[in-house]
């Protein structure tokens, strides 16, 4: 469904992904995780043909991520970490505009515009020019960009970032809706505890590297940690800051 | 225990540090190239600004008194002065709390009506362009007037002092509008001053042409005038330099000392604005048109992506004036400000051009900047599954109703109004305005896509570099539209293959523009190869027109400056090979020469036999003449065979090499066929077949030395076999 073999991106001398390997099969859940800087939406782009490779490769549904990219976008959804709109379109004109841009007639994009809308809860605020939108709700409307057209596969850069709790809730409660669908769905997040409830397997990643992937158990049983040992922990380990010698040395 | 509160001077000097430390740490991490490339470009144009109004000044003072002098002198600052003022009351992004700057420094312990003044003040500083932009003009006073070098400094400090007062001024209309109008209607108060602005700098530029164009019919205006021009504020702008005309320095220096007092009760205006209007009004200053206009109603129909870019400008109301109202703007000055109606309408060619003229403004400011809106939802359109190609193309057709429909609708009264012309050379006349304006259009799409670069936040998406190339290379069509129907052809040709080539560059860098490293590849696009192309050829049609019409009498010069045009433009085209990757493929160098001596004497003989003198130097005996010819041949080698047959080659070489070889053969051959239709030279066996040897030996051998030998055999064969 989605693989990544040897997966390289460099910025000058910077190596944002360093040989990247992974596979996620249909209808699994996985979360992408590490520290700021370490390459997810990097990788993430690389995933959307947003950015070339260096070197490697990277496929959805076995359309090459770069060469095939036009393809690929039928069946993958997107949400970006920052999602910029078009501020003097409403949000459900931006459905609307996604939906026939994915190929969908214009009774069938205003039909799908408005039940998504309505799915993702953005209410009267549809109506309004996006330029007014809060944070959360641009969240809103850029998860509804991404399904409006039902897509097979969903990749989700920081869907929580910046929301307020409420907000954070609401939208992992969608992103389960989806996963229950058996959609497959790869998230990056910082919400740990998040990642642990709604993805079958964690991928973590530090400097660009892969550094372990599996299940929360596996990646216990992996490093060693005892079986009530939080993902944080267990993150905080691979990625080689443990919490508490950086409040030791905070403290210091 | 809190900390104290700034005050006007320390906030300053804060700001001062913080933006030349910024600018510094600017150029370490993007390098000096840029800012020094701007630098040299603002001097230059200064300079000219000097050159060109001393001239026009001097003759002014050989015709008029000194009164009269003083009122033409009041005249140009007053008119620059006001349209500043009135441009950055307009601008509205100094003092709006939306701004960054803004919201930083007013969560500080700072007051408004401080950062107000402080903020006038580091302009003055850190603005050293627009702290002097009196300069240019008041220098080329002084040097008319014969003044000493202290004079400069004179007028720097005049220059400075105007500037302060009004950055101060139209901080105060500012705070005004944000204090007064009411949230819906500041909407409409901005765009009011906007178009004042634009009103303001056009009379600037109309007394600018008129100063320039004809300054002693000026001077003879002045006389009646001036007495009222002397009473306006622009006298007091002129005061100190001519009381140092009269030789009254302590006159001077206090004139100047009574600017600055000026400027600082403009400061005084300002903060007491500031601190009338506290935060009332302040904190919703910056907040968006959209929150308090209701929301739209449902359309009948689904925007798509081609009618996306209208929507979104009519939205924009500030936008769509700009988008209307400047071109007209530009053009209503062309026709009263630099040339005159009657001349601009008195022939077929003439309208056609002004038509253009405004379409082509027309696409700078909609088309041209349609990646600066995309700027941050771009990600949108590449994340749905449909080619870039076709949604540019979409965009395109839709800017294209509005661009081409708007050279016609300048075309159609104009073709009324002008003397009677057969109506067939109307229609083609009316319909090459309307491709052009439609192919500037696609152009303008291609380009920007091309241009754009959305990997940096800090940097615009569309530069001045692409501005000013799309400028040139649109302005040059003008030159189609004069010319006859072989050079229509032929300039269609180029126009075809520019826009094609920039095309397919820009719908494959709109691919990689959010990837830094990949638009920093360095590589040779056909585009770049295309526009330095159709540079070349459209100046040597100006150059030979114009030696036409100078006459007989000047057409050394005119060699000479075909020559010196050919030189330019072939180092232009060794430099951009730079950027080409080394070639696989090459003959070795004997083999190559061989084949290329072969083609060359063949293209020689057969171009001898059916009369050479079309590709032979006038004067043969003379050894200048050779080396001028020699040198230009090589030139245009490097142009025709160097650059754009390399660069088509490696844009096709995807595909088999012998067909990207082929391709890139047949895509010279003709654009060479097309700059000689073009240029108005003849069209000989030899002028079509010599090229094409070069061309052949280019894409046999790989090798820019093989067209070289061929071209220079052929000349030799020709002039001596």
């Amino acid at each position: 469904m989605i693989e990544t073999t040897g997966l390289c991106k460099r910025f000058g001398d910077t190596r944002a992904v360093e040989d990247l390997s992974l596979r996620i099969e249909a209808g699994e859940v996985v979360g992408f995780l590490g520290p700021n800087g370490s390459g997810k939406t990097t990788t993430i782009r690389l995933l959307m043909g947003l950015l070339r490779p260096s070197a490697g490769r990277a496929a959805i549904l076995g359309h090459d991520c770069h060469a095939d990219a036009v393809a690929l976008k039928r069946d993958v959804g997107y949400l970006p970490d920052e999602p910029f709109l078009y501020p003097y379109l409403t949000g459900i004109e931006t459905l609307e505009l996604v939906g026939g841009l994915h190929g969908l007639a214009p009774a069938e994009a205003r039909r799908r515009a408005s039940t998504t809308a309505e799915r993702l809860g953005l209410g009267a605020a549809a109506r309004a020019y996006t330029v007014t939108y809060s944070l959360g709700m641009k969240k809103r409307l850029a998860l509804a960009l991404a399904l409006v057209h039902e897509p097979r596969v969903l990749i989700l850069d920081e869907p929580t970032n910046g929301l307020d709790p409420a907000g954070a809730r609401e939208m992992r409660s969608a992103i389960a809706e989806y996963a229950a669908g058996g959609r497959t769905i790869f998230l990056s997040t910082h919400l740990l505890d998040a990642a642990e409830r709604l993805c079958h397997r964690v991928a973590i990643i530090r400097k660009g590297h892969l550094e372990a992937i599996g299940t929360p158990d596996e990646l216990r049983a992996r490093f060693a940690a005892a079986p009530g040992t939080t993902l944080e922990d267990l993150f905080l380990r691979v990625t080689g800051v443990d919490a508490p010698t950086r409040g030791a040395g905070d403290g210091r | 225990m809190p900390a104290a509160s700034l005050d006007t001077g320390a906030l300053a000097a804060l700001l001062i540090r913080s933006r030349l430390r910024s600018f510094r740490n600017g150029l370490r991490v993007r390098g000096r190239r840029t800012p020094l490339l701007i630098t040299i470009a603002g001097l230059v144009i200064a300079l000219a600004y000097v050159g060109l109004f001393s001239q026009a000044f001097a003759a002014i003072v050989d015709s008029v008194g000194l009164r009269e002098q003083a009122a033409a002198l009041a005249l140009v600052t007053g008119a620059l002065s006001f349209g500043s003022l009135t441009a950055k009351a307009a601008s509205s992004d100094a003092v709006r709390a939306g701004s960054s700057e803004n919201e930083f420094l007013l969560a500080r312990p700072v007051s408004l009506a401080t950062l107000v003044a402080a903020r006038g003040l580091a302009d003055a500083v850190t603005d050293p362009m627009g702290a002097l932009f009196l300069f240019p003009v008041l220098l080329a006073a002084t040097l008319v007037w014969r003044l000493p070098p202290a004079a400069w400094l004179l007028a720097a400090a005049i220059s400075s002092a105007v500037q302060v007062a009004i950055s101060m001024l139209a901080y105060a209309a500012q705070l005004c509008v944000v204090r007064v109008a009411a949230p819906a209607r500041r909407r409409g108060v901005w765009m009011v001053l906007r178009l004042v602005a634009a009103l303001a700098l056009a009379a600037v530029w109309m007394i600018g042409t008129w100063v320039l164009r004809a300054p002693a019919s000026l001077a003879s205006t002045l006389t009646a005038g001036a007495g009222w021009l002397n009473r306006t504020p622009g006298r007091l702008i002129v005061a100190p330099l001519l009381a140092l005309v009269r030789g009254d320095v302590s006159g001077a220096l206090g004139s100047l000392v009574g600017l600055w007092v000026l400027a600082g009760a403009a400061m005084l205006v300002a903060a007491a604005v500031a601190r009338r209007a506290g935060m009332s009004g302040w904190e919703e200053a910056g907040a968006p048109w959209a929150e308090a206009a209701p929301a739209p109603r449902p359309r009948a129909r689904p925007i798509t992506a081609a009618s996306k870019d209208l929507l979104l400008i009519t939205r924009d109301r500030g936008q769509m004036l700009v988008l209307i109202a400047m071109p007209a703007i530009f053009v209503g000055i062309q026709i009263f400000g630099s040339a005159g109606w009657t001349w601009s309408t008195a022939s077929l060619a003439r309208i056609s051009c002004l038509a253009y003229s405004l379409a082509l403004y027309m696409a700078t400011i909609g088309p041209l900047t349609h990646m600066q809106a995309e700027r941050r939802a771009f990600w949108i359109l590449r994340t749905v599954p449909v080619p870039l190609a076709r949604l540019f193309a979409a965009k395109a057709r839709a800017w294209s109703a509005v661009v081409g429909g708007a050279a016609a609708f300048a075309f159609l009264p104009l073709a009324v109004v002008m003397p009677p012309a057969p109506l067939a050379e109307v229609v083609v006349a009316g319909l090459l305005v309307v491709v052009g304006a439609v192919s500037m259009t696609f152009l303008a799409i291609a380009m920007a896509a091309g241009g754009a670069d959305l990997s940096d936040e800090q940097s615009t998406a569309v530069g001045p570099a692409t501005i000013y190339t799309f400028l040139v290379v649109g302005g040059l069509y003008n030159l189609v539209l004069t010319g006859d129907l072989r050079a229509r052809l032929g300039g269609l040709a180029l126009y075809l293959f520019v826009t094609a080539a920039h095309w397919a560059a820009g719908v494959e860098r709109a691919e990689i523009c959010l990837d830094a490293e990949a638009l920093r590849a360095p590589r040779l696009r056909t585009a770049d190869a295309a526009s330095v192309l159709l540079i070349y050829a459209l100046g040597a049609r100006g150059i030979a027109t114009a030696a036409r019409m100078a006459g007989a009498r000047t057409a050394p010069i005119a060699v000479g400056m075909q020559l010196g045009w050919v030189l330019l433009m072939g180092v232009v085209a060794l430099y951009s090979l730079r950027r080409a990757p080394p070639l696989a493929w090459r003959w070795a160098l004997p083999r190559a020469s061989l084949v290329a001596l072969l083609l060359g004497a063949a293209a020689g003989l057969v171009g001898r036999r059916a009369g050479a003198h079309a590709v032979l130097p006038a004067d043969l005996g003379s050894a200048w003449t050779w080396v001028g010819a020699g040198a230009a041949l090589l030139a245009e080698e490097a142009i025709f065979r160097g650059l754009v047959q390399r660069a088509v080659e490696e844009d096709l070489g995807a595909r088999e090499r012998w067909r990207a070889r082929l391709g890139a053969a047949v895509v010279t051959g003709v654009l060479g066929l097309a700059t000689l239709a073009l240029a108005g030279a003849p069209l000989t066996p030899a002028t079509i077949l010599i090229p094409l040897a070069a061309t052949a030996a280019r894409a046999l051998t790989g090798r820019l030395g093989a067209a070289w030998i061929a071209r220079l055999v052929s000349l030799l064969v020709c002039a001596f076999l």
